[in-house]
């Protein structure tokens, strides 16, 4: 699985969270666990206007990435969870707006 | 894969927050091969980025009193649910620069942008068209009539025999650092707006 493959892999391109169009009305299939470095430079060639989804770290900084799974026992992650679990309270509403 | 088709919360009604009706008099409008969409990682319906290609920029159509309406309703079809969406609004102008712009949304196709009354929610902005976009399908300028007073009455809907495969999304942008709110979201949107 891609997910394997890309644990602890120091990148130079960080993929911002979330799943990303890199083409309007493609499909949103672009997330930081399936885009190696080499496959993010050659999309930034072709779409530059997706260089701002990148966070980019010089050679010297090279981060090691966690994958999805990883990612949610990091405090950074968890704090995305809490704001999703505080999302999650509105939804509630949802049948009503719909 | 995730279970798709398995409810997993009710609904409590509750004084708190009741809904109310109507969207705002404004609708944000972007062609839609001028931006790339990002969505969160575990929930489609919800949009958290919006990124420009060569810097494009996304157009604010006002209006006043209550007159624009977005609707979007359930397609029961052979292959599972899909969504047909309407929005209604208009322009209380008449230039050559208004009709340019409405000749442009009956061919080219468009997504837009709406920011409900009840903003309470967490899918306050709802964004239409993000699969298939919209077209301008009604453009009606009746020169003598009291109701519009010679503005335009305008529709957005789905393109001929495309529907959407999804309710419209919430639209939730973070700040640069911090959680995404309703605050967030507008700001920016409005700096992707056009400034003339």
């Amino acid at each position: 699985m891609t997910n394997d493959t890309m644990t602890n892999v120091k990148k130079k391109y960080i993929l911002k969270p979330g799943k990303h169009q890199f083409v309007p009305g493609s499909s949103a299939t672009h997330h930081n666990d399936n885009l190696s470095d080499a496959e993010a430079e050659w999309y930034i060639e072709k779409y530059p206007h997706i260089k701002d989804l990148f966070e980019i770290n010089s050679a010297d900084k090279l981060r090691t990435v966690p994958t999805i799974n990883e990612a949610v026992e990091s405090p950074e992650q968890s704090v995305q969870s809490q704001n999703k679990s505080e999302q999650s309270n509105p939804n509630e509403d949802l049948p009503t707006t719909n | 894969m995730s279970i798709y088709n398995k409810i997993n919360a009710g609904f409590a009604l509750g004084t708190d927050e009741p809904v109310t009706a109507g969207i705002e008099d404004l609708i944000y409008v972007f062609n839609q091969d001028d931006f790339t969409l990002t969505f969160d990682t575990t929930n489609p319906l919800i949009v958290t980025g919006l990124t420009a290609v060569n810097a494009a920029k996304v157009y604010k159509f006002e209006g006043t009193n209550n007159s624009f309406n977005t609707t979007s309703k359930l397609a029961k079809t052979s292959v599972g649910p899909r969504y047909t969406e309407e929005i209604d609004f208009n322009v209380a102008g008449f230039s050559i620069d208004v009709k340019t712009q409405l000749q442009a949304m009956g061919y080219g196709r468009v997504c837009a942008i709406s920011v409900n009354n009840y903003n309470s929610s967490d899918t306050a902005i709802e964004l239409f068209g993000a699969v298939n976009g919209l077209i301008l399908t009604d453009a009606e300028r009746s020169a003598a009539d009291e109701t519009m007073d010679g503005g335009y009455k305008l529709k957005l809907t789905n393109p001929d025999k495309l529907r959407e495969p999804y309710p419209p999304r919430a639209v939730s942008i973070a700040p640069t650092s911090g959680t995404a709110t309703f605050a967030s979201t507008i700001a920016a949107l409005e700096a992707l707006v056009v400034t003339s």
